[in-house]
């Protein structure tokens, strides 16, 4: 057991978003969006709708089962609902959705895209990160470095990020949720104990 | 010096155990949390888990609510009002113990 008692109240606060193998498949999938751009893996970064549908919903169906896992394995912890959450998610949805078309559409001198996403990160590092996730401000730095790519190659933002089908954006979006998923994982993992007894919720 | 000492027997040791304060630190950061995660959180064993439970329950720190989840039996934690009371006031106490020997300390040079 720790004795580590912060670390025990930061473990059971997060413990829903520290369940970071959900986030994996995600990672993975841009990955391959990033391969299939390249022209390595036929149909994925195509465009599809129907394609892009279909791999995303099992995206979703593994984030549900590997939650499912954590339920199992780890246990289950309700939090208390703040209705702020739900609209902070939905307002994340919508800037980053803004920023794409901006990027997409506008075509400005930076990434409007990763200078949001760069700021996301910074903002769930201060609001709910530190001090046992520093990894996040690593990643948040890594975006705002590809946000000024463009700028700084003096290359169109076409050319730097989103053309040539945005393969450098894919490939460190889905590496950074790969990464910051595997690394909360093992933070959980290294709190909660697996003792050989199997529990029968008595 | 000796105020200190004085305060530290003063403490509750009902929480003061370390595996009761891990479980009611542990369910003051939650609004609940299954048998399962309390005892990946703390190693022990389901007897022992379970002893430290009944005595928190029998203080009125912790409300335990047993549920079916469909055919599977699951067991509830979660922290009373005097719970959550009593586990800040502990915390507190904790800190003020910390000033007070640091202060000490101080004086003392």
């Amino acid at each position: 057991m720790t004795h580590d008692y912060s670390r025990i109240t930061y473990v059971t606060k997060y413990y829903d978003t520290l369940q970071g193998l959900r986030l994996v498949p995600l990672g993975i999938w841009f990955l391959l969006g990033a391969a299939g751009r390249l022209g390595w893996l036929p149909g994925f970064g195509s465009g599809r709708l129907d394609f892009t549908g279909l791999t995303l919903l099992g995206v979703a169906l593994l984030y549900y089962l590997i939650g499912q896992y954590y339920n199992r394995h780890y246990g289950i912890v309700h939090q208390h609902k703040h209705r702020y959450e739900k609209t902070a998610g939905i307002l994340m949805v919508v800037t980053l959705m803004a920023a794409i078309l901006i990027d997409v559409y506008w075509q400005p001198a930076i990434s409007f895209f990763s200078l949001t996403a760069g700021g996301f990160y910074t903002y769930t590092y201060f609001m709910a990160a530190r001090p046992y996730r520093p990894y996040y401000l690593v990643i948040a730095a890594l975006f705002f470095v590809i946000s000024v790519l463009p700028l700084l190659l003096a290359l169109p933002l076409n050319h730097a990020l989103v053309g040539s089908g945005g393969i450098l954006f894919y490939t460190v979006l889905g590496s950074s949720l790969i990464v910051t998923g595997i690394l909360d994982h093992l933070m959980l993992a290294h709190t909660l104990q697996v003792t050989e007894e199997e529990p029968d919720h008595v | 010096m000796s105020e200190v000492f004085e305060d530290l027997a003063g403490l509750n040791k009902l929480i003061h155990e370390p595996a009761r304060l891990a479980i009611m630190t542990a369910l003051s950061a939650c609004a609940s949390a299954d048998f399962l995660y309390l005892q990946r959180l703390t190693g022990l064993s389901k007897g022992n888990l379970s002893s430290h439970l009944t005595k928190l329950e029998n203080a009125g720190w912790v409300h335990i609510e047993k549920q079916f989840v469909g055919k599977k039996p699951q067991t509830i934690l979660s922290l009373t009002q005097n719970g959550r009371i009593a586990i800040e006031h502990h915390w507190q106490q904790l800190q003020n113990l910390r000033d007070n020997a640091q202060n000490w300390q101080a004086t003392d040079d």
